[in-house]
């Protein structure tokens, strides 16, 4: 147990996290894969902060008791005595009952309820009844209600498999995995190497999550039950059915493993009811992101000022302009509060703001603050030093001089080709400023590469630097030993593979995760590793900054965790729980406020940071998610999985704006260029693609209230938006990035 | 029940392989029951371990599984990982079978420890580094050799194959530079008349390309041997040569036509060099372009007279390099709809037995035929040796014969012995006496024969392609239809042949009625062949190439250099506007035209130019023919204007 590492020595600045947070991830530190372990018990004890009310009857009596006994299992577990006399005498159970406790195994408890009696023949007769009904029903509804029968397959499979009917459950699959939606090959793939009983209950099963939902207790929506949307007129035909019929088998699976999401309306067709499947527990929830989100952009700080001081006074005034900036920001986050209103009535507001919005910036007008922009004090974020303004002033200054970026006007791709890097290159990661490429090798080594003049400079030794002059102009200078000059450095301390690397925003640390387990924080001024952030218990496959100061950062891993932490504690802060299978990517928002995940689950999910909760669900991808990135504006994310689709998603509500189909692999970089018009994308299929973004936005900003699902079908794919596509030889692309004047770059291993 | 699952997600091991690898551990007799279980339950946690693994490669961006993936996949369910398993490339399973079992097995040889000590230590690889280039400008892809061709020869090859496919992809490739979302769309009928044609091929060059194509074509027929060198590199290397190919292989194909009647060896070497490499660049599929390049390289075979002193000059050296062209033509592009080979061979034999064909022609021949492999010579050669034989025979023996001729008839006989003698060999019994070669190949036996004891291991190029049955119609036949085929170029005013797909009126045509040179400067360059030769040839990309053959003209004044810079403004204002094209056009049979020979008393199957005329033939002054050639030109580009 040691995900409720809150690491608490910022208690004064009201960073305190929420207290039920903390339960969130019992990390079970058996070899079993992640919060695999005991999912149960904790969505039992959150029924609560859920809020959740199953609407169809998913909880009955017996699975009642049987959660009761899994929390009793868990407090014995632990030796909490005193609780579970207390829950006892409440729960009214008997010793009798108490002892039909299986000692070790909340897994085989949940597993019961798959003991049947059944004849195992009926089963296959059941389903072809059930898919032979939904073929020959109206296309209205045979999509909608066509949706059930991959969880009907899995679980008449599992059960089947449970109560030793190996072979029946053999000709069951060979049967009828044909019959499955395409889309579901590699949940196929791993169903069927479930064979026996004892497969079932073993731990890495990796269709537990589903079986684990079985008990009917965990509520939806927070752990659990396959979520499947359905219009009211769908449902009452598939219940008339199965009455009639009297599919025992199929009606109890639907009753109890199934959470259907009653919604008023005209059912979905084809496309609709398929854009959003792929998730391995089904669709969201309109639950899942009602939360709101503040999606909005900080205001940026009035560096005006600084300049001016930098340029009267020496950097010593500089920490005073500091305090300026504290002071205005604390009136702007109150002025905020008071503006804050309802996010759909001042969406219109937002629109035609958010054209003028980058011209404002420029010119660094008093800009009204943004409705959706969170309270400046929501998250408490590190004060800008110095060596952040001078770069946000140089950021600036650089963007005076940009190419504003159109469809006519599309950027120049500058090209980084690493050669003889072949399999082995697995990470590319650029600088804000596009001054500095580091390049992360299987072989554990990081290389970091100056794309300017500019050599790669060495600290002078301790010695050496007594004996500067601190009061001198050129003291960073000084500091520096010429004579380590290079043009490319290496750091190496990771024992496996380096999976992902982050500069921080003054491009004086680094990031780094690795195979390894853990996630390494190097300087790039003595060029060593600084602290090695140890608490992931398996390959940690990404770990960014934060755009805000380099001060937090977050990582994702295999371990099914994503976890925000900070650079001056050893521990994570929080821990995202809740994803089903590994946490592939993560990505911070860019009012550093929440964190967006994607998994090989194939849902992603966007993290409030300062209360811990997952506050959207988004599922529709096919595969496992790869890459994600937010639209400049804050407002749009856009992902990317191993299915080569490229979806964009409203953080207003969660709903599917477009999709994009044209790439043929993977896709593995997404971009947009500084102002936010252009969308770049590129993976393994050797091509960048340019997207008109603008226009994608466009009907849903005019439409007011953002993407709903189920939209209209026909805008689903943004195909014709395409404004650009350059092939390279046969280089895959691994890295985009718009540098501050709007060129792009981009870069990958070249293959032999 | 194993055995039974075909498809990939219920399957597990064969209960077989199972039993083999105990017994390659050392179990005998492992017991089926045991098999059975242990298959279901090693098949399942390889799958467990192989789906982690695909975990592993995705996120080290890769789309090959490796044995690292599979160890850390391992490391991560607490197993130790397998070591000594890490290969640079993959590992080749062999397959072996015997014993009604069959095996798939990985080689495990046997390595002394001493050869693994003492071998030379590795080459440490190269270290990584990075190139940087532009992949696009403003949105515009440039073409250079980091990039990939803006037309990959795969899309050439299938434009070719396909010409529809263009249509239906026009929506796609237009993303590419400007973005206009009009080009394609579905036409409707109904609202509006207007038809949206795309244009099949850009044929505007842009004005770096109009530079290069300049500097090209005059570095390839210049004087500097270095620029040439610098030229040909960039022919064979260059990857965004696709849109100038039209103009080029026009290049080439006129370039031919007036240098044969000049008999301006240097240039033809040139010019031919240039085919090869063109037919040596990866990115260019020139099928569209044969019927441009075939008649030139056959020209440099079968010609009558390639030189101005066919008695000294080594014009064998250009007929056998063109021949080895035509073969590698023949081998890359040969289909069975358009039967390259087919109609090259005719070619061939055409001039082969024809009585009166100069010998210069049946050495060509026989060198084209020759290289076109062994089963050619044996369809096509071997029959025909008797009656050179006679030829030669008449030619050395008798009298009255130059000393040209004469030469020809050596070569001839050094070319059947190279070829053609190892082939006899092979083909005829081993007992066969000098007295059976001579009933049978006459004059030519002796050669054979001692060929043969000679050097019996000089073997002919490998075979290409064989001959297909429309070969051997009777050589009659085909050489009335060769020469009533309609043909390429035929001038005085030709209708400039153009590839179907590919629009005609670029604004860069090397043709008989436009001049290519937009300076319109003329310059006299000196080429020096070595030997003391001197050649002037005026250049100014390829002013040599004026279509020499045009019917002799009151010689008028130069026109002005205006004129031609109008000429070409007017072209390329006419390509801009563009005028709708066929889209479907009946291209399969790519007109191969027919070989140019010079000389007024051609051979009969050259009927290209009926009006070629011999007056213009030079004799040692080649300088000043190429003056009237210039003037020739220039006359007739201005007549056409005029018209």
């Amino acid at each position: 147990m040691e995900g409720q590492g809150m690491y608490d020595n910022r208690a004064s600045s009201g960073f305190m996290p929420h207290q039920q947070n903390q339960q969130q991830v019992p990390m079970d530190t058996s070899n079993s894969a992640g919060q695999n372990g005991l999912p149960v018990p904790i969505s039992a004890i959150k029924t609560e902060d859920g809020g959740t009310v199953g609407g169809s009857g998913a909880s009955g009596e017996r699975s009642e008791k049987q959660a009761v006994m899994v929390v009793l299992g868990f407090l014995k577990k632990h030796n909490f005595k005193q609780t579970e006399e207390w829950l006892k005498k409440e729960a009214q159970i008997t010793e009798s009952e108490s002892k039909m406790l299986p000692s070790d195994t909340d897994v085989q408890s949940v597993l019961s309820s798959y003991a049947s009696d059944e004849n195992p023949d009926e089963y296959s007769s059941s389903y072809f009844q059930l898919k032979s009904f939904i073929d020959s029903s109206l296309d209205t509804y045979k999509y909608e209600v066509g949706q059930i029968l991959w969880p009907v397959f899995v679980h008449l499979y599992l059960e089947l498999v449970y109560n030793s009917h190996e072979v029946k459950a053999s000709t069951f699959f060979s049967r009828f995995s044909k019959m499955q939606e395409t889309f579901y090959e590699a949940d196929l793939v791993s169903l069927g190497t479930i064979m026996k009983k004892e497969h079932l209950i073993n731990s890495e099963n990796p269709f537990r999550i589903l079986s684990s939902s079985l008990t009917g207790v965990s509520k939806p929506g927070n752990s659990g039950v396959y979520v499947v949307r359905m219009s009211r007129e769908a449902l009452s035909l598939l219940k008339r059915f199965l009455q009639e019929k009297r599919l025992k088998l199929i009606q109890n699976i639907v009753q109890d493993r199934i959470f259907v999401e009653v919604y008023d309306g005209i059912p979905r067709g084809k496309a609709a009811a398929h854009v959003t499947a792929g998730h391995i527990m089904g669709e969201a929830l309109r639950h899942d992101n009602k939360t709101k989100v503040y999606y909005g952009l900080l205001k940026e700080p009035d560096l005006q000022n600084f300049q001016m001081d930098e340029d009267d006074d020496d950097a010593g005034t500089g920490g005073g302009g500091g305090d300026k900036d504290s002071q205005s920001k604390t009136a702007d986050s109150q002025k905020s509060d008071a503006t804050t209103g309802t996010p759909a009535g001042t969406q219109s507001e937002k629109s035609s703001k958010k054209k003028k919005s980058k011209k404002e910036w420029m010119t660094n007008k008093k800009a009204k603050n943004d409705p959706n922009a969170p309270p400046i004090t929501r998250m408490p974020l590190p004060e800008l030093r110095d060596i952040d303004k001078i770069e946000k002033a140089k950021a600036l200054r650089e963007s005076a001089k940009r190419v504003t970026l159109s469809p006519e006007r599309l950027p120049s791709v500058c090209f980084y080709t690493v050669l003889n890097g072949d399999q082995q290159v697995t990470f590319i990661k650029w600088s804000e400023d596009g001054t500095l490429m580091g390049v992360g090798f299987a072989s554990s080594i990081i290389r970091i590469w100056s794309l300017t003049p500019a050599k790669l400079k060495k600290l002078k030794q301790a010695t050496d630097l007594q004996d500067i002059d601190r009061e001198a102009d050129d003291v960073l200078v000084r500091m520096m030993d010429d004579r380590s000059s290079e043009s490319d450095r290496y750091l190496r301390g990771h024992s496996g593979a380096v999976y992902s690397l982050d500069f921080s925003p003054d491009k004086l640390m680094l990031l780094s995760s690795s195979e390894d387990t853990s996630i390494r924080l190097w300087s790039l001024l003595t060029w060593t590793c600084l602290v090695v952030y140890k608490g992931h218990l398996f390959p940690v496959w990404k770990a960014v900054f934060s755009p805000h100061g380099g001060y937090y950062f977050a990582s994702a891993g295999h371990d099914r965790t994503a976890r925000l932490w900070a650079t001056d504690t050893p521990q994570p802060l929080r821990v995202f729980a809740g994803h089903y299978s590994d946490v592939t990517t993560i990505v911070f928002h860019p009012n550093s406020n929440y964190v967006a995940t994607g998994s090989s689950d194939r849902s992603v999910r966007l993290w409030d940071c300062v209360s811990g909760n997952c506050v959207r669900l988004m599922t529709g991808h096919k595969g496992s998610i790869q890459t994600l990135c937010f639209s400049t504006d804050g407002r749009f994310l856009v992902s990317s999985a191993t299915d080569s689709k490229v979806m964009i998603w409203d953080m207003a509500n969660g709903g599917l704006l477009t999709m994009l189909h044209s790439h043929k692999a993977n896709v593995y970089s997404i971009a947009f260029s500084k102002e936010g018009s252009i969308l770049a994308t590129a993976g393994l299929d050797n091509c960048v693609r340019l997207w008109d973004f603008m226009k994608m936005i466009e009907d849903v900003i005019s439409e007011e209230g953002g993407a709903t699902i189920p939209p209209d079908v026909k805008k689903i794919s943004g195909d014709n938006l395409l404004v650009g596509e350059f092939y390279t030889k046969s280089t895959s692309v691994f890295s985009l990035h718009f540098t501050r004047r709007n060129i792009l770059l981009a870069s990958g291993p070249f293959q032999h | 029940m194993g055995d039974k699952e075909s498809s990939a997600t219920g399957t597990v091991l064969f209960v077989d392989s199972i039993k083999s690898m105990a017994e390659s551990v050392g179990v005998a007799n492992l017991e089926d029951e045991a098999a059975k279980e242990l298959a279901e339950d090693v098949s399942y946690r390889l799958k467990l371990v192989v789906q982690d693994a695909v975990k592993f490669m995705e996120q080290a961006r890769r789309t090959k599984l490796t044995p690292a993936d599979i160890d850390y996949s391992l490391k991560i369910k607490n197993i130790e990982p397998l070591y000594g398993f890490q290969v640079d490339t993959s590992t080749p399973f062999r397959f072996a079978s015997g014993g009604g079992r069959e095996l798939h097995f990985m080689e495990e040889k046997e390595v002394d420890i001493h050869d693994v000590v003492g071998a030379p230590i590795p080459k440490i690889p190269a270290d990584i580094v990075i190139r940087s280039h532009w992949l696009a400008i403003e949105g515009r892809q440039p073409a250079i050799p980091e990039n990939p061709p803006p037309q990959s020869i795969d899309l050439q090859r299938s434009e070719c194959v396909d010409p529809a496919s263009k249509l239906a992809k026009g929506n796609k490739s237009n993303g590419t530079g400007s973005y206009t979302p009009t080009v394609g769309k579905p036409i409707k009928f109904k609202s509006s008349e207007q038809v949206f044609v795309k244009q099949l091929a850009t044929h505007e060059l842009s004005v770096e390309q109009q530079l290069y194509y300049k500097e090209i074509t005059e570095a390839c027929v210049g004087s500097e041997e270095t620029r040439r060198t610098e030229a040909l590199q960039s022919l064979t290397n260059d990857p965004g040569l696709y849109e100038m190919l039209p103009r080029l292989c026009t290049f080439i194909a006129e370039g031919v036509r007036v240098n044969v009647v000049q008999c301006n060896l240097a240039l033809l070497i040139y010019l031919m060099r240039m085919v090869r490499a063109l037919l040596d660049n990866q990115t260019l599929y020139l099928e569209k372009y044969l019927h441009e390049i075939i008649p030139s390289v056959a020209t440099c075979i079968v010609s009558k007279q390639l030189c101005g002193r066919p008695e000294h000059d080594n014009h064998w050296a250009l007929r056998d390099f063109a021949a080895r062209l035509i073969a590698q033509i023949c081998k890359t592009y040969n289909t069975s709809t358009n039967n390259v080979q087919t109609r090259i061979t005719r070619i061939f034999c055409t001039a082969l037995i024809n009585e009166k064909s100069p010998l210069s022609s049946v050495y060509g021949s026989i060198v084209g035929l020759c290289e076109l492999g062994p089963e050619v010579i044996k369809t096509f050669v071997i029959p025909k040796l008797k009656d050179v034989g006679d030829r030669l025979e008449l030619c050395l023996e008798g009298v009255g014969h130059t000393q040209a001729d004469k030469a020809s008839c050596v070569k001839i006989r050094h070319i059947i012995a190279k070829y053609v003698a190892p082939i006899v060999k092979s083909s005829r019994p081993a007992t066969d006496t000098l007295e059976d070669y001579k009933t049978e190949f006459g004059y030519l036996a002796q050669v054979l024969k001692t060929q043969d004891a000679k050097a019996p291991s000089s073997t002919p190029a490998p075979g290409i392609l064989r001959p297909t049955p429309q070969q051997s119609i009777p050589a009659t036949q085909q050489h009335t239809s060769s020469a009533s085929k309609p043909v390429m170029g035929a001038p005085p005013v030709p209708v400039r042949p153009t590839t179907p797909t590919t629009p005609t009126l670029p604004k860069f045509t090397v043709g008989s009625n436009v001049v290519v040179n937009s300076s319109g400067l003329q310059q006299q360059v000196t080429i020096n062949l070595g030997e003391g030769d001197t050649y002037s040839v005026p250049t100014g990309s390829g002013m040599s190439l004026r279509p020499y053959i045009s019917p002799p003209l009151p010689r008028a004044p130069c026109a002005p250099t205006t004129r031609h810079i109008s000429v070409i403004r007017h072209t390329s204002a006419s390509s801009a506007v563009g005028t709708p094209r066929i889209l479907a056009y009946p291209r399969r049979n790519v007109n191969l035209g027919s070989p140019v020979a010079s000389n007024s008393n051609a051979p009969a199957f050259n009927l290209n130019f009926p009006k070629v005329s011999n007056p213009f033939q030079p004799t040692t002054t080649t300088t000043a023919v190429v003056i009237t050639s210039t003037t020739t030109t220039l006359t007739t580009s201005t007549r056409n204007i005029n018209d």
